[in-house]
């Protein structure tokens, strides 16, 4: 069952990805990469992150969705959104860089441990060590940094809406 | 060395022949960051560029929790960094369309100005009224 999932999850996710890439209006990219955003969250939810899912749901394809839907529309009252296609000149060349970054993944994959399906062999892995720090960084900031984050996040929230507020005020000036 | 090793570390590969597991997920996350990146290199309007953007942030969102679920399923740490990243991408994508905002603004091509030949080819015209288009900043003055 839960390759069943999995391929179904990942097949709307590379679909919906395909589709950002190619389709050549911006509003239907941006639905499709709404589709990818949400699809990532099932993705996470059957990670058994559903507090994550839930977040990455509502925050960033809820928000995502409200900027597709008022954002391009406001955007393209100030000049119409021409439909546009990858560049020819430039696809070539960003291709070969999206293959070669896939090839360098793969032999990652291969040469590193991550893929044992008994995962207590990392326990003597540089990767393991590597876990322990992020482990401790994770620890501090979910914990004596919390304060931190929730000001930072209070911070970006505010500039965001200063932001809208000046475009505002300068679009009806 | 070769560069497609069939079996190294205990880890089978092509990975369609072993389990599910955490490699799939990665592979997952390598294709999706593969097409974020061809979309950001590729494209040259300015929106089309942030949504690439966006899908790698993604990407590497799915891989902070896969890390998480298979390797320390206990712990909360990677979810805490996804959760800031979160925070990172939803930053980022409102400011980027503020930003795409502002330089349609600075941008507008003021077509009643435009000589009627230089519309004939009605590709080479979109491109060059396109507010979006990143092979227009140079005329902007900061």
């Amino acid at each position: 069952m839960d390759v069943v999932i999995f391929t179904i999850l990942a097949a709307f996710m590379l679909a919906g990805g395909a589709a950002m890439v190619w389709l050549p209006k911006p509003s239907h990219a941006a639905y499709a990469l709404v589709g990818v955003m949400v699809t990532a969250a099932l993705m996470v939810a059957w990670l058994k992150a559903e507090f994550l899912a839930l977040a990455l749901m509502l925050a960033l394809a809820g928000g995502t969705a409200l900027l597709v839907m008022v954002g391009l529309p406001l955007l393209s009252r100030l000049s119409p959104l021409n439909p546009s296609r990858p560049d020819e000149d430039r696809s070539f060349w960003a291709g070969i860089v999206a293959v070669l970054f896939l090839v360098i993944t793969y032999r990652v994959l291969a040469t590193t441990p991550w893929g044992a399906e008994d995962h207590s062999r990392l326990a003597l892995t540089d990767a393991q060590r590597g876990l322990e720090a992020i482990r401790t960084l994770g620890e501090t900031l979910r914990t004596e940094y919390a304060l931190a984050l929730m000001g930072g996040g209070f911070l970006v929230a505010v500039a965001i809406a200063v932001a809208v507020a000046l475009n505002t005020s300068e679009a009806d000036a | 060395m070769m560069i497609f090793p069939m079996q190294t570390s205990g880890f089978a590969l092509p990975i369609l022949h072993s389990p599910l597991g955490l490699p799939h997920v990665l592979t997952l996350a390598a294709a999706l960051f593969a097409l974020g990146l061809f979309a950001a290199l590729a494209h040259r309007s300015f929106l089309r560029i942030l949504m690439g953007l966006e899908l790698m942030l993604l990407a590497a969102m799915l891989n902070l929790v896969a890390f998480t679920s298979y390797l320390h399923p206990e712990g909360l740490q990677g979810h805490a960094f996804t959760l800031l990243l979160i925070l990172l991408a939803i930053a980022q994508l409102a400011v980027g369309v503020a930003l795409a905002a502002q330089l349609m603004r600075s941008t507008r091509a003021p077509q009643s100005s435009r000589a009627p030949e230089a519309e004939a080819p009605e590709a080479a015209a979109q491109t060059e009224t396109d507010p979006l288009n990143v092979d227009r900043y140079d005329e902007l003055r900061w």
